[in-house]
């Protein structure tokens, strides 16, 4: 019996500190998680769990009341009593990995010149030895959408896991969709200190017609297989024309959703994600009846309107869940490369707006992989997917009890260190501080 | 004063004496080319009712005008011989109008083109202030020209007679001229050279980095006033300054502001008790929802009537474009003058601000329709506006020896009356004809025995003709019968001479027939000559039949409506208040009561309130009359403090302009209606503490307020004398301007290393200050009056506030050496850093901090926005607080204020801070960091009470707020939330129908648009 008490100590030799943790070779072929609070993520809660993880696949999830297990059949055995187990979160639509530092323009690699870049592809920037990843995947997001910005067409996201040797290594699905800016019927004027009143944006209706010609070319040019001459935006384009990519498209408000709907109905977009949002409760039904699902904005926002209730971001996710459409919870926003890992609790906020808790645990994991097209890989623990978990001291979406205790990807133990970790052992050593975790 | 001016003054006060003088005013001194024209010419208007004043009419009078000026009003028994008459029967006199407010003939400051590059200093060379925006020194009569004024004709056409007009750019403009409107000269129509001073916030064309915010704007005329006063002072002066020298001057003429907005009046207000001022302030016509505290300001208003359009708001959705705000304010501008004459504000009307001045007439209607009353719309455009303007001796009413500025019109002026005439000046102006003779009636032409009937209809000005022609028909069955045809009638009338042209095909004549004749319009006769089909030349005579019968209109009563008025919220916009709130008694029980005092989280507790105190905690029961709220398994907490907020704030939160801004203060802009403070205490928090942004290393001072939903700035303020001042101070890459773009390479510091000496620079300045000042002091009195006295400088004045212990650094800090740097400051200039704000690596450098005694206010898990903060952790608040050092947990975000209590129970995460002590971090600590420890941050008897009443643990992910309460005033509910939203939608869909009405009615709309609310930090990007 290898029965494994603190992570932290198993790991404690394996790690460098001085530079990002690097990832672990999987040394344990069988690994059974036992006795946690089970959050699947497709909304049912195991209390006493039993997980069966053979070769990074999860092979059985049981209760462990009822779940006889033969100790000597496997590698490792963790006991995980009181604590909660929940599938990765999934962070959607972000730019972490693309950029390090916000302020630094030599660390930010999501945004290319031009307004028509469906070939600019974001795993090409991921960058696996970020630092700030590290400090994301302690909170339980152990996978992201890397996203480009920017432009009409911002180009195509991959959905990544957070760790890895490299961007290929990390790569949950290459290519998963292009990305659309919708143009906004409203523009902003003046500037930050001073914002003036919107105006109309006389450039809208030319701006969706850009949207409209191109899309008419890259739906004729993928009708022939090898055209005569070949379109490096076009070729990307292909995918989401046939229906094998999906298409992202960012707008928050109703007047243009509206027109997205349409567009979508007219080239037969197969698999439409609306992302942002905000009025998304308001056309719920003809997002429905397009197969529309949704990325929600950031809930921790302010509203957008003057005369919006408080809560209104809060509550957006109970409103879709209420209404019957797919939807996950995204983190994208201002500085959202760190606030990634906030990602939980902007779920827990829902929870406390609307939803139940594991609907809201569904917002980032199973709900995610669905739109992201990855829910037969990871989003939840179940029999069959990888093995790309975490294990929570206490409920991982209130910011008093998460507290990493491990974390697999595909299988993967995973440090559940950062060099934020490093900097606070560093100068609690320095003062010689005993009273703190 | 000018030399013009003068004479006029001298002039006048002759004219009062000797009623029958001839001054010709400038012509005395004019050479003249030709014959001498003595201009002195007496009008004598005779059978008008005469409008003297706002108070008093004549029912019939006459009105004598001799070389512009009025001399006799009223019954003159003989009017002067040589006299020219104008019968003016059924005509009323009215004094014209005065505009008070324009930049008339003078030519728009162009703006100068952009410059990616600052520009620190003036680029105005000569004896000039050191900025661009303060031009006292800049005359009106000197930039006027008669050529540039364009819309002269349009203000006479309106019945405006006078117009004050002003270089209208900058922050000190200059001083105004009033100017009349006659066709004379423009030395003839100077009323008054130097008129007015005009003030503004707005920096106009100046490029000039500072300054670059209104708080800016507003410690820079205080600073100007300050240096002219100072300068006027000096013993010896080797410098001339024409700039201080004018603006001194221009002190004793009315101070006109020009301002936009309800609250910035009441900030020019502020200004003018410094200095002992009246305010005349151009508002921004919405002075309404503040009504009160303009009231009391005793400011008086130039207001205009360019009221907004209503929006278009036929699509549902983009109809939520325009908040509740914008449709009140549409719906309630019209009012404006109605609510400030009910309330006691003198005010005066303006065509600024209308984008066409034609629409002048039509919005004043619309005021009186709103309940303004006539006499005092009129009051507002002559008397008001020529007492603001001192020159009720000259202009405003109708009396003997004023100039003579009136206008003639037919009918009421505020109803349906037009203006035929407008003398200025003296002199005349006509629109329309006094004397024009009516030619309507129905007459009997005669052409050689042939009898044609004329109609003349239409107005006066423009008859209209017709000819009826009588034929006897015989059909194919043999039987006749008179037929009448009606032709049309070419009618040209002028003078007494007409033509007329029709063409008639009857059994006498088959053509055209021409005319022309003289019309005498006392018989009713027409005669002349005209030729025939034919080409023959005949005599024609014509003669009344029938006078002209006025079709009967039924007159529309002006309705007044002013119940619109009341609608009025507290703020006026979303979840305002009916009434605003007072301090109740309240008594909330069986709740978990955390104390943040010695008796820690008290289970199954009560908790007290009355008077705006707390006055029990979990003892005793409920008080008479107090309101009992079940508190079984909830919270409740004191409120949160944010000790680092940028929320309702107006109009630019850095005052970048230069690298020391210690002058500038936040508390100068607090802006009341911010929707930013209503969310942010649906999140608990009671009190924020405003600081100014991080754009240099010596920024501005703070506000202090509660989160006092309703109520104005003053109120909100938490600003007397127990609470301490604070100031902001910056390191790092924002005031060294990192994130700026490369072109912002110039201001000083650059580099961390220049931010060190600025400190010490500011602070030897302020010792040397402070000893200026000091032994001046010591100096007897006689000893004092030989030597120049210290110049006063806002600057250093707050700079040695915190040498003295009275103002208190929060100093926005990330990396640990120029923390260490700034202690070193303080440790050897002699002050102490109150607060390290953001402070993300005071762990780094926690025993010193310790050591020097300073607090520090941080972010729960900031980091990675730049490079300066590459090294924060999470953990920093766990370890500055196991330190011992007095720790808070700030927002710098009006989205991240809301969540405080999240922000807290990352502590909780990070580090394993207790949850009491992480919930002291937005509560107690932050309170102690402000020193007003001994009025909030505890549920304590005595303290003020600022309550909140969390659903669940307040740091858990669960914690709703169910109740807010300041000062013992219940103002957020989360149940109510509800109720106001159900509220305000029905509000808005009164207002929209009004809008819709408005947009049948004819009038313009205009697309929604939203107006977004400024979203300060002072760390996105580099800001």
């Amino acid at each position: 019996m290898k029965l494994i008490f603190t992570i932290s100590l198993l790991f404690a030799g394996l790690l460098s500190f001085s530079q990002t943790p690097a990832p672990i070779e999987m040394v344990h072929n069988k690994v059974l998680i036992q006795h946690g609070h089970a959050h699947i993520g497709n909304g049912e809660y195991i209390d006493n769990s039993s997980i069966g993880i053979e070769k990074g696949k999860i092979i059985f999830v049981e209760n462990a009341l009822t779940n006889a297990i033969v100790e000597s059949e496997w590698d490792t055995i963790i006991d995980i009593t009181g604590k909660h187990i929940y599938p990765g979160f999934i962070a959607p639509n972000i730019t972490l990995g693309l950029t390090e530092i916000d302020a630094v323009r030599a660390t930010r690699d999501f945004q290319e010149t031009g307004s028509i870049n469906p070939n600019i592809r974001a795993l090409i920037g991921f960058n696996t030895d970020s630092e700030v990843m590290y400090t994301v995947r302690t909170n339980g997001v152990l996978v992201s959408q890397a996203t480009p910005r920017g432009g009409l067409v911002s180009g195509t996201s991959s959905v990544m896991a957070l760790d890895g040797w490299n961007w290929e290594d990390a790569a949950y699905k290459k290519d998963d969709g292009v990305h659309i800016n919708w143009p906004r019927k409203y523009t902003t004027t003046g500037w930050w200190a001073e914002p003036g009143p919107t105006k109309k944006n006389d450039k809208y209706v030319e701006k969706r017609n850009t949207l409209w010609d191109f899309f008419r070319k890259a739906e004729a040019y993928a009708k022939v297989s090898k055209p005569d001459e070949f379109d490096i935006k076009l070729e990307a384009m292909r995918g989401v024309i046939q229906g094998k990519k999906r298409l992202f498209i960012h707008a928050d408000f109703a007047p243009e959703i509206n027109d997205i709907i349409d567009f979508a109905r007219e080239f037969n977009i197969k698999l439409p994600v609306l992302v942002g949002g905000y009025d998304a409760y308001l056309v719920t039904d003809r997002l429905k009846e397009n197969h529309f699902s949704v990325i929600i904005g950031r809930p921790h926002s302010l509203p957008k309107f003057e005369d919006d209730h408080v809560a209104v971001y809060y509550e957006l996710a109970a409103k879709l869940q209420t209404a019957g459409v797919l939807y996950c919870i995204s983190n994208a926003g201002d500085m959202e490369v760190m606030n990634t890992r906030n990602l939980p609790f902007q779920a827990g906020t829902a929870w406390a707006y609307g939803l139940t808790e594991e609907q809201a645990v569904a917002s980032i994991s199973l709900n995610a992989a669905k739109i992201l097209g990855v829910d037969d890989k990871i989003g939840s623990l179940e029999k069959g997917k990888d093995a790309t978990l975490f294990v929570s001291d206490g409920n991982a979406l209130d910011m008093m009890s998460n507290e990493g205790y491990m974390a697999m990807v595909k299988g993967r133990f995973i440090s559940m260190h950062n060099h934020q970790i490093e900097l606070y052992e560093k100068y609690k050593k320095k003062y010689g501080l005993k009273g703190l975790e | 004063m000018t030399s013009i001016s003068n004479r006029i003054l001298t002039i006048f006060g002759f004219l009062a004496i000797l009623l029958f003088a001839n001054a010709a005013i400038s012509q005395e001194f004019e050479p003249e080319n030709g014959m001498h024209d003595p201009k002195n010419t007496t009008y004598v208007l005779t059978g008008c009712k005469i409008v003297v004043s706002a108070d008093k009419t004549l029912p019939i009078g006459m009105l004598v005008v001799r070389n512009g000026i009025i001399q006799n009003v009223g019954i003159v028994e003989v009017p002067p011989r040589d006299a020219v008459k104008i019968d003016m029967k059924g005509f009323t006199i009215y004094p014209s109008f005065i505009d008070p407010y324009t930049d008339a003939g003078i030519t728009k400051q162009k703006q100068k083109p952009w410059n990616p590059r600052p520009q620190i200093n003036t680029l105005k060379e000569g004896p000039y202030y050191w900025n661009e925006a303060i031009h006292p020194e800049v005359n009106a009569y000197d930039l006027f020209s008669s050529k540039s004024f364009k819309d002269k004709d349009e203000y006479l056409k309106l019945g405006f007679g006078a117009v004050s007009t002003h270089h209208k750019d900058g922050i000190m403009r200059g001083s105004a001229a009033l100017v009349s409107l006659s066709s004379h000269p423009t030395v003839d129509n100077i009323i008054k050279a130097e008129v007015a001073n005009h003030l503004s916030f707005s920096k106009g064309s100046s490029r000039q980095s500072y300054p670059s915010s209104q708080m800016g704007s507003i410690a820079l005329i205080r600073q100007f006033i300050y240096d002219a006063q100072w300068f006027a002072g000096l013993n010896e002066v080797h410098k001339e300054n024409i700039s201080l020298k004018a603006g001194l001057e221009n002190l004793r003429l009315p101070q006109i502001f020009g301002l936009t907005s309800k609250l910035e009046v009441l900030r020019a207000a502020k200004i003018a008790k410094e200095f002992n001022l009246q305010l005349i302030a151009l508002s921004g016509g919405d002075d309404f929802e503040r009504i009160e505290e303009i009231k009391a300001s005793q400011a008086k208003l130039i207001v205009p009537l360019n009221f907004p359009k209503p929006f278009d708001m036929t699509d549902p959705y983009a109809s939520r474009f325009v908040s509740l705000a914008d449709l009140k304010n549409w719906e309630m501008k019209p009012y404006n003058p109605y609510l400030l004459h009910s309330n006691g504000v003198e005010f005066a009307l303006t065509t600024n601000g209308l984008k066409k001045k034609s629409d002048f007439m039509k919005n004043l209607k619309k005021a009186i329709k709103c309940g303004l009353p006539k006499e005092e719309a009129l009051r507002a455009l002559t008397e008001t506006p020529a007492k603001f303007l001192n020159v009720h001796n000259e202009l405003g009413t109708l009396e003997n020896g004023k100039i003579a500025n009136f206008i003639v019109v037919k009918g009421d002026l505020f109803e349906d009356g037009v203006i035929y005439e407008n003398w200025s000046n003296g002199d005349r102006k006509r629109f329309k004809d006094v004397g024009r003779a009516d030619l309507r009636g129905e007459y009997d032409l005669n052409l050689n025995n042939i009898v044609y009937e004329l109609h003349v209809e239409g107005t006066v000005e423009k008859p209209t003709a017709s000819i009826h022609v009588y034929e006897i028909k015989t059909n194919s069955a043999g039987i006749s019968k008179m037929d009448t045809t009606k032709v049309k009638c070419e009618l040209e009338f002028s003078g007494l001479q007409l033509s007329m042209m029709f063409e008639t095909h009857d059994e006498n004549y088959d053509g055209i027939i021409q005319l022309n004749g003289s019309y005498h319009p006392g018989l009713g006769i027409m005669d002349g000559s005209a030729i025939l089909p034919d080409g023959k030349w005949i005599n024609w005579g014509g003669i009344r039949s029938e006078k002209y019968k006025k079709k009967k209109e039924t007159k529309k009563e002006v309705k007044i409506d002013t119940t619109s008025a009341s609608t009025l919220k507290f703020p006026n916009m979303a979840y305002g208040f009916e009434e605003l709130p007072k301090a109740e008694t309240f008594f909330i029980k069986n709740a978990t009561v955390w104390t943040n005092e010695e008796e820690g989280v008290l289970e199954n507790a009560s908790v007290t309130i009355r008077d705006g105190k707390i006055i029990a905690v979990n003892s005793g029961g409920a008080p008479g009359g107090a309101t009992v709220i079940d508190g079984t398994g909830k919270h409740v907490t004191c409120g949160i403090v944010d000790e680092h907020s940028h929320i309702a704030i107006s109009k630019g939160v850095n005052e970048g302009g230069q690298a020391v801004s210690a002058e500038v203060s936040i508390s100068d802009v607090v802006r009341s209606d911010d929707i930013n403070i209503y969310r942010q205490l649906a999140g608990g928090v009671t009190a924020s503490h405003l600081l100014h942004g991080s754009a240099n290393p010596i920024g501005g001072q703070s506000a202090l307020i509660k989160l006092k939903w309703g109520f104005s700035p003053e109120e909100m303020l938490l600003e007397d004398s127990i609470t301490d001042g604070f100031i902001k101070f910056a390191l790092g890459e924002n005031v060294k301007q990192s994130n700026w773009g490369s072109f912002n390479t110039i201001r000083y510091p650059q580099t961390r290393l220049g931010v060190e000496q600025v400190f010490y620079n500011a602070f030897i300045q302020a010792k040397e200050y402070k000893k200026a000042w000091s032994d001046y002091y010591k100096m007897s009195d006689s000893k004092r009056k030989t030597v120049n006295a210290p110049r006063k400088d806002l600057e250093l004045d707050a700079i040695s506030e915190i040498l003295d212990q009275k103002r208190f650094i929060s100093c926005h800090s990330y990396i640990q050496s120029e923390i260490n740097m700034l202690m070193q400051v303080g440790d050897s200039m002699g002050f102490t850093v109150n607060t390290f704000t953001h402070i993300l690596e005071g762990y780094k450098v926690a025993d010193k901090m310790k050591a020097h005694g300073a607090g520090g206010s941080t972010f729960a898990d900031w980091w990675a926005y730049k490079y300066e903060v590459k090294e924060a952790i999470p953990y920093n608040a766990a370890i500055l607080h196991e330190m011992g050092i007095v720790t808070a947990i700030n927002s710098d975000d009006a989205e991240m204020g809301r969540r405080l209590n999240q922000e807290a129970g990352k502590v909780v995460k990070y580090g394993g801070v207790s949850q009491e002590e992480a919930w002291k971090m937005v509560t107690l600590n932050p309170a102690i960091l402000l020193h007003l420890d001994d009025r909030i941050g505890s549920l304590k008897v005595g303290k003020d009470a600022d309550v909140v009443l969390w659903s669940d643990n307040p740091l858990s992910i669960h914690a709703k707020v169910e109740k807010t309460f300041v000062d013992g005033m219940l103002l957020y509910d989360w149940e109510r939330n509800y109720e106001l939203q159900e509220r305000d939608a029905l509000e808005r869909k009164r207002i929209i129908k009004l809008m819709l009405d408005a947009k049948k009615g004819g009038a313009e709309t205009k697309a929604p648009v939203m107006r977004e609310n400024p979203h300060y930090h002072c760390d996105s990007e580099g800001h």
